[in-house]
């Protein structure tokens, strides 16, 4: 076996294998669960160079080692996209729930760069549906996320976070307050009926 | 104390839908993996025993957070 055919292939999966890890560990700041998969695609990956390895051990062939090769490479490939765009989707979602359910004065006061944070994930997602419909160039558009958008978003998705319990304060004081009004027009309905009737 | 416990009340909704969510994009973009093997490891047996055991355990998983949730 030539393995200096193979040295630039090692090279581009060890390349790859690092990109993966830093990107998990970005993903794990947004939330420890959503890298699951793209830590099964590196065991997939270790896997392969296991493989690759037997392969080697036993005298196979310089195609069957270059194949398994290339899927170790391909599953680091998968391990960066599925942490990107998982983390992504999830900070989406997050900020669509904290609308929905704690309420837009809520979110914009606790943290004011809300809809900032709003329209750089938005903007982030418009890429990664972008890359799926242009295979051809998904290899530099997820470079680009990673390059200038992730680490930001990230970052900023902390900040978040960190406003979550004032947040959740607030929506608490305004749905207290609703309540309240919602029980005093009621009182004051049922009291009117009450003395309607007996006057 | 009584805030926090109204806190919890109010916003055990959103706590829970935050879960869910989480639980629905592991399980969305796990399933996706399976395929990434193409065959090319796993006959399609196995594919099959593989994920019914995943959606299994996303689903056992799913129970436990809703189950914590409520707890919480």
């Amino acid at each position: 076996v030539a393995f200096e055919e193979f040295k630039d292939t090692l090279a581009a999966i060890a390349e790859e294998w690092n990109a993966a890890e830093r990107d998990i560990k970005l993903g794990e700041q947004v939330n420890r669960k959503v890298v699951f998969p793209a830590i099964k695609e590196l065991r997939y990956a270790g896997r392969r160079l296991a493989d690759a390895m037997v392969v080697i051990v036993n005298g196979g062939t310089d195609e069957q080692i270059h194949d398994l090769l290339v899927d170790a490479r391909f599953n680091c490939h998968c391990a960066r996209h599925d942490v990107i765009d998982a983390a992504t989707l999830k900070m989406a979602i997050d900020l669509d729930l904290m609308l929905e359910k704690l309420g837009h004065e809520a979110a914009l006061f606790a943290f004011p760069k809300f809809p900032d944070l709003y329209k750089n994930i938005q903007d982030a997602q418009a890429l990664i549906a972008a890359a799926r419909e242009k295979r051809e160039n998904r290899q530099e558009i997820y470079a680009e996320i990673e390059a200038t958008k992730f680490g930001d978003l990230v970052d900023m998705f902390n900040g978040l976070k960190a406003s979550e319990p004032l947040m959740k304060r607030i929506a608490t004081k305004t749905k207290s307050q609703r309540y309240i009004a919602y029980a005093l027009a009621g009182s004051s309905i049922v009291l009117s009926l009450i003395l309607w009737t007996f006057s | 104390v009584f805030g926090n416990l109204i806190d919890r009340y109010l916003h055990s909704g959103y706590e829970l839908a935050k879960e869910i969510a989480t639980m629905d994009i592991v399980a969305r973009f796990s399933r996706g993996n399976t395929a990434a093997q193409n065959g090319h490891l796993l006959d399609d047996p196995e594919i099959d025993a593989m994920r019914r055991k995943n959606a299994k355990a996303m689903k056992r998983l799913a129970k436990v957070s809703k189950q914590r949730a409520h707890v919480a």
